[in-house]
């Protein structure tokens, strides 16, 4: 099994208030290369969920295993995309995606040929010397996305990633979600309320 | 039309300041050492343009100015970045920086004399000390309230200190730094006469002194007006600077929702 959740529960201690049980005991099983759609009310812990898988928070009890190995810390082979972006507002579009590859052994040259690679797969080659402040929401969005898959992660967490578009825009990043999830052959795990967006995501329900 | 206006305000503004003022001159019957009039003062800065006291002595003080704010920067910067992120250190900091902070540069001046001599020194010190304390503690609060999503999104990038304190941290900071780095500069420019006033033989400061000892008072106002109008412009080159960085910065991504 490639991602394996066991048994995780996460509680959250309050001096005041007591405990809050935000997971009880989530017992799931991904393969890899699947796209699974967490569909759920605000507040039911999906995103807790897809914190603890990337690694953010730790559970109070029970395992996350990604490839047979315990997920204690974040990795670069999981990147989560947030509702709003996380884009750092002082670098462009060209630099915010080079971000991840920074740390890797790599040239000047090399890097801004990744960057530029993934950008134009996302759309926005007119728009690599563009701070993300002059971006629409979507157009961030497809940066942040951009900014993920060049570090060439396995796994994709999305955090209610189209929650602060419009649902024109949604629907294209839906498309394009879709498209790049078969190109590239990522896992993706999804988090929405949203039902009809689920539905847009399901071929299979349990 | 809007900078039209704008300028017609000032000009308005200046005029009638300056109308009135002469106005009080001409009517009072003053001493004229008591109370020079506006025509007295511009005859003052012309006179000092002339004999080419009015640059030599701008210059000397934009340069002490300049090294003791830009040296203020840079250490309030530098120790703001690590006292701000290492929150367990800051905790013993910040009692004395709380204490050292409400004291005026110009209390230590007799330290300052003893131990820097005279000169240039003095003054730049005390700009140092004015500067300080401003730039430090915004430093301090920027680093302390940087978004958790960078945080987050930099460690999920693999982006590990000493990297992240200058990738992230310091960037995601310095909407706030910029604040401090205004502020710094209204009080150094402040102090920068006061410093020249007790420990220099030239600058603008030294200036005022000077006409005070011989009597000329047109040369005190005028030598106060230049004053007035150099930080009234550094004033609104930092501004350029503060609007530009928050412009870009502070319409975060996301919060259009």
């Amino acid at each position: 099994m490639y991602i394996l959740i066991n048994e995780v529960s996460r509680e959250y201690f309050f001096k005041d208030k007591g405990v809050t049980v935000a997971l009880e005991k989530i017992d799931m099983e991904i393969e890899k290369g699947e796209f699974v759609c967490l569909l759920g009310p605000s507040g039911c812990g999906k995103s807790t969920l897809l914190n603890l898988i990337a690694g953010f928070d730790v559970p109070t009890s029970g395992v996350i295993k990604i490839n047979g190995e315990i997920v204690t810390k974040p990795s670069k082979n999981r990147i989560m995309i947030f509702q709003n972006y996380g884009l750092l507002p002082w670098r462009t579009v060209l630099k915010n995606v080079e971000l991840g590859l920074e740390g890797e052994k790599l040239t000047k040259k090399e890097r801004r040929f990744i960057a530029e690679e993934y950008i134009e797969l996302v759309g926005l080659s007119a728009y690599k010397n563009h701070y993300p402040v002059q971006l629409s929401g979507g157009m961030q969005q497809r940066v942040a996305l951009a900014r993920a898959l060049a570090v060439d992660p396995e796994i994709l967490l999305m955090d209610e990633p189209f929650g602060a578009l419009d649902a024109m825009t949604r629907m294209t990043m839906q498309d394009e979600i879709e498209r790049i999830w078969k190109e590239k052959k990522k896992t993706i795990l999804f988090v929405t309320h949203d039902i009809e967006e689920a539905f847009f995501w399901l071929t299979e329900l349990w | 039309m809007k900078g039209f206006r704008k300028a017609l305000e000032v000009v308005i503004s200046i005029s009638v300041l300056t109308a009135l003022w002469e106005l009080i001159a001409l009517a009072g019957r003053f001493e004229k050492s008591l109370f020079p009039s506006p025509a007295a003062v511009l005859a003052g800065i012309s006179e000092l343009v002339e004999d080419q006291t009015l640059f030599a002595n701008i210059k000397v003080s934009l340069v002490r100015f300049f090294t003791g704010y830009l040296s203020a920067v840079a250490a309030g910067i530098g120790l703001g970045l690590l006292l701000g992120w290492n929150k367990s250190i800051w905790a013993f900091v910040d009692p004395v920086v709380q204490i050292l902070r409400p004291i005026s540069p110009i209390a230590w001046f007799p330290f300052i004399v003893l131990w820097f001599g005279i000169g240039d020194a003095p003054a730049v010190v005390i700009i140092f000390i004015a500067a300080f304390f401003p730039v430090l503690l915004s430093t301090v609060s920027g680093v302390g309230n940087v978004d958790l999503i960078y945080l987050k999104v930099a460690e999920n990038f693999g982006i590990k200190e000493p990297r992240l304190l200058f990738k992230i941290i310091l960037p995601a900071a310095f909407p706030m730094i910029v604040n401090g780095l205004h502020l710094a500069l209204g009080s150094a420019w402040v102090f920068l006469v006061a410093g020249e006033m007790v420990g220099a033989q030239s600058g603008l400061g030294f200036m005022i002194i000077d006409a005070r000892n011989s009597l000329r008072t047109d040369l005190v106002l005028a030598g106060i007006i230049i004053i007035g109008l150099l930080g009234f412009l550094l004033d609104r080159l930092i501004r350029i600077l503060e609007d530009r960085i928050k412009s870009r910065w502070m319409a975060l991504p996301g919060v259009e929702d």
